[in-house]
């Protein structure tokens, strides 16, 4: 039997709930992706998921996703039951999980500016809120690039700010800290903790322990039995 | 025996491979012969009867056929220089490229070899055709034995031109290429409808000595010798020009393609060819226009960032478009074959419009990153090949109205291509094979799952190319086919639909 279990149980919890899962578990042909776990986390919050490989990281974001349904157990986001078909949960919810699908005819600043026209911001709006996440993620200098010029850091940087290019209330990252450099590490550190602070609720799988301690709120391990 | 012992382990490399691979040889071999006997005779037979007939021998023999020839040659010659960027003659495996890529070697000495096995089954494929015409043309006792002869030379002559216009293109600089394969169309295309224009071009020569029963022009073959000669002087200086990082490019894409393909995922190998915009950095592709202008724009524009894959969707979608409408121009015997030509042409062409549709695809198995909705993403993105398709194959559509197509084939051929966007679009949500599919399944003839894997692949294609020749089939009349096209359509996108909805 797997568990979780919170390394700060004493967070405020008459806030509004970010994300609940009940007794949530996913298996394949009897094998277990997830061991059944229970867990709480009030709006606002960042929680770093932690855990070996093939504990169940991924497979958690992705069913708070929406992309793998649960075998047993329920999950909500938001107070909604997670269902990606609920334009509701759709506009909720944003993240980088896995690869990501890039335009690859356009830009990297018309990339930013498609994905915030594609929810309803006016074009000059788009444009301005592209330059400043290329600015935050320091791609402002490849802004006129295609997607498949950039290095590997430079991908890992650029998914990042597609996924928060749109509106969300709830993030989830799995690993953001692959494949960049210390001085790329420290600057995603900064953007997720500015997200959290204006009200985010962050759930991000990591091995990086400077990361885990400079943007979580509390940490969920993840064991298998 | 080479001199230069980096020539000599490049030279032995190549025997040691072919000593291993000698088993893998004779199975290539046997399978070739059996496909040539099972499938290519009788497709070879059927392809002489069918140009012997009646309706075609009056083609081939009439005035135009020389300029029809001498255009697509043309064409084919600016085409193969097209191809040289993507796959050149002068290609060796990536092992063998990194070491001609690296060493001190001059490339004319170490890719000689490659170019020269290219150009010959480059050659070969031409003569091959050659004499199918030919021998169409002496069954109908329309040409001459001698006359055969000296047009087979000549195919030999302009097939060791077209190898080198492919090296061209693989060994100048990109933009030279473009511009040399526009020019080589444009010549070719105006040569065969102005008077003498037959006289201006190498295969305007080929042209002339088109198998006749009267007497060949030896001056044009003579011609056309002295080409290939002042050609082959340039062919050291261009091996030369090739450049190392471009070389290694092209083997590893074509090895992956050759793994994707063997793996049977077609998409993965299409995409290793897909070219990536290069150019047009600084166009705005995202304007301030409402919503269905700006994605028709976004796409106008990211299709211009390679524009030769622009230019060859557009031509081909006119030569279809042409191709479509005058089935109702030729005889019926053969309204087959402008039809699934027709078909299959714009299918392909609609592959350069479908990166919106793949995209779209792509992005909805992920977590939501447009907040349009898979649905209204996939319409927005069919703007362009609509509009494309309403222009090009209407172009070419209206070419076939001028020379003699029926006013209402022009609607058939129009609406049949729009179906063809749907299609395009069940194609692109397809997403990856189920793995059941590779399942042996022994008959008594071998192993079947092999033919589905091969139909899960290509069922657009297929259902497109069945569909192409159902336009022919005349109990389905006009009325009946301009009905039946929509349902077809509502029928495939309810398929891209489901298919999206697994996806998840």
């Amino acid at each position: 039997m797997g568990n979780s279990h919170d390394t700060d149980a004493a967070l405020e919890v008459e806030r509004p709930s970010g994300v609940r899962v009940d007794s949530l578990a996913v298996s394949i042909d009897g094998a277990a992706l997830l061991e059944p776990f229970s867990f709480d986390i009030p709006a606002g919050t960042a929680v770093a998921i932690t855990g070996a490989n093939g504990a169940g990281k991924t497979t958690l974001l992705r069913v708070l996703a929406g992309l793998v349904p649960p075998t047993a157990g329920s999950a909500h986001v938001g107070g909604l039951p997670v269902d990606e078909r609920n334009p509701a949960f759709r506009r909720m919810v944003a993240g980088h999980i896995g690869h990501t699908s890039f335009a690859r005819d356009l830009t990297l600043d018309e990339q930013l500016t498609m994905v915030g026209v594609s929810w309803g911001a006016e074009v000059p709006g788009a444009r301005e809120r592209a330059s400043a996440l290329l600015d935050d993620f320091g791609l402002t200098y490849l802004r006129t690039r295609f997607a498949h010029e950039l290095s590997s850091g430079q991908t890992q940087m650029f998914s990042l700010a597609l996924a928060i290019a749109r509106p969300f209330e709830v993030l989830l990252l799995d690993e953001p800290e692959q494949r960049l450099d210390k001085e790329r590490r420290s600057q995603v550190t900064g953007i997720l903790r500015g997200l959290v602070a204006q009200g985010t609720t962050l759930l991000f799988a990591s091995h990086n322990a400077k990361l885990i301690d400079a943007v979580s709120d509390r940490t969920v391990a993840l064991t298998r039995s | 025996m080479a001199s230069d012992p980096t020539l000599r382990r490049l030279r032995q490399l190549r025997r040691d491979q072919r000593a291993q691979s000698k088993s893998d040889l004779r199975y290539t071999i046997y399978v070739a012969l059996m496909v040539l006997l099972i499938v290519g005779v009788p497709v070879i037979r059927m392809a002489i009867l069918g140009l012997a007939s009646p309706e075609i021998v009056a083609f081939v023999v009439s005035a135009a056929a020389p300029a029809v020839l001498s255009a697509v040659t043309g064409l084919l010659i600016a085409a193969l220089v097209v191809l040289g960027r993507i796959r050149g003659p002068a290609l060796v495996d990536p092992f063998r490229s990194a070491i001609v890529a690296s060493n001190h070697l001059p490339r004319s000495q170490t890719l000689l070899r490659p170019f020269l096995v290219s150009t010959t089954q480059l050659v070969g494929v031409l003569v091959a055709l050659a004499l199918v015409l030919s021998a169409a043309l002496a069954v109908a006792g329309a040409a001459s034995a001698l006359s055969v002869v000296v047009f087979v030379a000549a195919t030999v002559l302009v097939g060791i031109l077209a190898g080198i216009a492919w090296l061209g293109g693989q060994s100048l600089p990109p933009r030279s290429s473009q511009r040399i394969a526009a020019a080589l169309a444009a010549v070719s295309l105006t040569g065969a409808v102005i008077p003498g224009g037959l006289l201006l071009t190498p295969w305007g020569w080929v042209a002339l000595l088109y198998p006749s029963s009267g007497l060949a022009p030896w001056l044009a073959l003579a011609g056309l010798a002295i080409a290939v000669l002042a050609a082959s002087l340039v062919v050291p200086k261009l091996l030369d020009g090739i450049r190392g990082s471009e070389l290694n490019a092209q083997a590893q894409r074509w090895t992956s393609a050759a793994t994707f393909t063997a793996s049977a995922d077609l998409a993965g190998a299409f995409e290793q060819f897909r070219a990536l915009p290069t150019v047009g950095r600084q166009w705005r592709a995202v304007q301030v226009v409402p919503t269905p202008i700006l994605m028709l724009a976004r796409d106008v524009i990211g299709s211009l960032r390679t524009p030769e894959r622009t230019i060859l969707a557009a031509l081909s979608l006119t030569v279809a478009g042409f191709l479509l409408a005058s089935i109702s121009a030729v005889p019926a015997t053969v309204a087959w074959a402008p039809a699934l030509l027709g078909g299959v042409i714009a299918f392909l062409a609609l592959g350069v419009w479908s990166d919106g549709f793949r995209h779209a695809a792509d992005a909805a198995v992920a977590l939501p990153l447009y907040g349009f909705g898979v649905a209204k993403e996939i319409a927005l993105h069919a703007t362009l090949p609509v509009v494309g398709v309403l222009v090009f194959v209407g172009a070419g559509a209206l070419t076939a109205l001028a020379v003699g197509a029926s006013p209402v084939s022009v609607v058939v051929a129009l609406a049949f291509v729009l179906f063809i966007v749907t299609v395009r679009v069940m194609a692109a949500t397809k997403g990856q094979m189920p793995l059941e599919l590779l399942t042996p399944i022994p008959t008594p003839g071998g192993d079947f799952s092999g033919a589905l894997v091969m139909m899960w692949q290509a069922d657009a294609l297929l259902l497109t190319g069945v569909l192409s020749l159902a336009l022919t089939t005349s109990w389905l009349s006009t009325p009946v086919l301009l009905a039946v096209i929509p349902v077809a359509a509502v029928i495939v996108l309810a398929i891209a639909r489901h298919n999206l909805a697994n996806a998840r």
